[in-house]
């Protein structure tokens, strides 16, 4: 599960941390923090919704974290240029001339500490991406617990890999237009390398929520996929498979899927002849994506509420939560405009970006009332309407919020 | 340091008492911070004040005894916390607003301290109090139609500010009604609020809610500075 990452010089971004950072585990850690302590530091969760103005950097956020998953696949330009219609360039700060820098905090299951992965990414004399280093390490356990090691890492210097804890093996660092660890993780057997390639392979950005697309069944062609790719371009595919891999899954898939879609019962007619708004066909996915039996590790989404009706919204955030509830390891990473939606998460669920004063995102429960209005019902809509989540917005930081 | 905590029903409301009382808190010996909680209209309170607010419920009297027993709870571990609760009186007459909210208030909140101003009708009452600082927003607003206006009457009072305001524009406006004029109510607001002066505000209702406010920010600073 995703605790939290930590971006440098990425698009708008100048350096955010949101949720669990490296830095506030060690040094928690080594101010003596038991293991229970260290767990109990404010993390993200199994939903966490980003809520905050117009380029606070929500999608950055997003696109960071589908970045990670895009170099489990590609090389850097190719995923680079996936990600931003003006590739590196588009990815990089504006005027920056310090590297972007992407960090994540993971928790996997069965290991105790939590795995920290880090890429440092500079732009070469022509503006393309070249990987100054990549770092996989594990963290520390706490008091009385294993030390932290580093498993991989790639420096200027070159490379080396500490499987398990027993000595470096020196790595090619190759053309560093790539990540190792996809390569490593393939190689290797079990262990951590291989763990965290499965792991960042599984997250899935809803590219079909962007703004302007429309997905259609253009791309369609014979054959069943498992898998809703992330344009959602493959949706015939992904029924095909149902229909013939696990029809008894696919009965109750749509049992659900009509209970709440607006389109209801005829909705296998309607997107079949094609009659689908783009927000139905875009809700449609949405759904396809919470049903499957085997979920992704982490899904990411930007607005899913856009264009839909607010009911729609309201069977959304069921939906969301339903999906949360029923599967322990896979986690959503959203962000939401919408107050109707935000109704439906804790203030522990979420976080809220503001650049107004650097860079900042804080989890709502920690800011001065919300946690106590949530306790006496009341929502996080009205709270968030009242202005309690934008308190310390206006406090710059090291001054006393508004109403402490 | 001494905090103002504003509950109001909509964000027009908030823009208007930001003016008002922007002055009043700089005005004050020591400094005092302030935060305005706009709510999405009035609502209703629930019959049972111990309950849980209902689900999405937006409404400041929605939300009023969920939020005393919160604020309550602040008071306790910082006790240079007041509570301003404005409303408009709309239809009724301010006294049996004052007398219910008066009762939930003593029913909730020990430590908290509060104010309840309630206006005549509604806000827009004290814009209309204040002539100077409409004039100095409105230069050519209709003086005629002003001076026929009786102070804190119920008579259709944002009617009659767009009317001053706007001349024959208002018709229209009037005939779309409120709430889908909310956001002109929020514009008024904003271009009277850095002319408005509470000392010669003439509006009975705010004139009492004003001495009520001046007064517990003096109690509250001065049982601040008492060992």
């Amino acid at each position: 599960m995703l605790l939290g990452i930590r971006l440098e010089n990425f698009q708008i971004l100048e350096r955010l941390e949101l949720g669990l950072t490296r830095e506030a585990w060690e040094k928690a850690a080594a101010d003596g923090a038991t293991p229970a302590q260290l767990r109990s530091l404010p993390h993200l969760q199994e939903i966490t919704v980003l809520i905050g103005r117009n380029a606070s950097g929500k999608s950055s956020v997003l696109r960071a974290l589908g970045l990670f998953s895009a170099l489990m696949r590609h090389d850097l330009p190719y995923a680079a240029n996936a990600a931003d219609p003006d590739g590196f360039t588009g990815l990089l700060r504006h005027g920056s001339r310090e590297p972007l820098l992407m960090e994540v905090l993971l928790s996997l299951p069965d290991i105790a500490a939590p795995v920290c992965y880090r890429l440092v990414i500079r732009a070469d004399s022509e503006g393309r991406p070249r990987l100054e280093s990549e770092v996989l390490s594990l963290l520390a356990g706490g008091a009385g617990q294993n030390p932290g090691r580093t498993v991989l890492e790639l420096t200027e210097d070159g490379a080396f890999l500490d499987l398990s804890g027993s000595g470096r093996r020196s790595l090619e660092p190759g053309d560093r237009k790539r990540a190792l660890l996809p390569l490593v993780g393939r190689l290797t057997g079990e262990g951590l390398p291989r763990r965290l390639l499965a792991e960042l392979s599984s997250w899935f950005s809803c590219r079909f929520l962007e703004e302007l697309s429309t997905t259609t069944q253009m791309h369609q062609r014979q054959g069943a996929h498992h898998r809703l790719n992330e344009e959602a371009t493959n949706i015939p595919n992904v029924i095909a498979w149902y229909e013939r891999r696990n029809p008894a899954a696919w009965r109750r898939i749509r049992e659900r899927i009509a209970a709440v879609h607006p389109a209801g019962r005829r909705l296998r007619e309607n997107w079949l002849s094609g009659t689908l708004s783009a927000a139905e066909e875009r809700f449609l996915a949405l759904l396809l994506l919470l049903a499957d039996p085997e979920p992704r590790r982490l899904l990411l989404m930007e607005n899913p509420d856009n264009g839909l009706y607010h009911d729609s919204v309201t069977r959304l955030g069921d939906e969301l939560r339903r999906y949360g509830l029923r599967h322990e390891h896979s986690q959503i990473v959203m962000s939401t405009h919408n107050p109707v939606l935000l109704e439906n998460f804790a203030p522990q669920e979420v976080w809220v970006l503001s650049r107004e004063a650097g860079d900042r995102a804080l989890q709502a429960a920690t800011l001065p009332l919300v946690a106590d209005l949530y306790k006496e019902g009341i929502g996080m809509a009205a709270i968030w309407y009242g202005g309690h989540l934008e308190d310390f917005i206006t406090a710059a930081p090291g001054e006393p919020d508004a109403t402490s | 340091m001494p905090h103002l905590e504003v509950l109001i029903e909509d964000r027009s409301g908030a823009q208007l008492l930001e003016g008002l009382l922007g002055p009043v808190i700089t005005a004050r010996p020591r400094p005092w911070t302030m935060a305005l909680r706009p709510h999405r209209g009035i609502g209703r309170l629930p019959r049972d004040w111990r309950q849980k607010p209902a689900p999405l419920a937006a409404g400041l009297l929605d939300l009023l005894p969920a939020k005393l027993r919160v604020y309550e709870r602040q008071a306790q571990k910082q006790p240079d916390f007041l509570l301003l609760i404005v409303l408009d009186a709309d239809r009724e007459p301010p006294e049996e607003r004052l007398r219910e909210l008066q009762s939930l208030i003593t029913y909730s909140t020990r430590r908290l301290g509060s104010v309840i101003a309630i206006a005549v009708e509604e806000m827009e009452a004290w814009i209309l109090g204040d002539r100077e600082a409409l004039l100095s927003a409105w230069p050519h607003a209709d003086r005629s139609l002003l001076a026929a206006y009786e102070q804190d009457s119920i008579c259709g009072t944002w009617e009659l500010l767009a009317r001053a305001i706007l001349g024959r524009q208002a018709e229209r406006l009037i005939q779309i009604g409120y709430p889908a004029v909310g956001t002109m109510k929020g514009e008024w607001a904003a271009a009277v609020a850095p002319y408005l002066r509470p000392e010669r505000n003439r509006s009975p209702s705010f004139r009492r809610f004003y001495r009520l406010l001046l007064k517990r920010m003096e109690e509250l600073e001065m049982s601040l500075s008492s060992p």
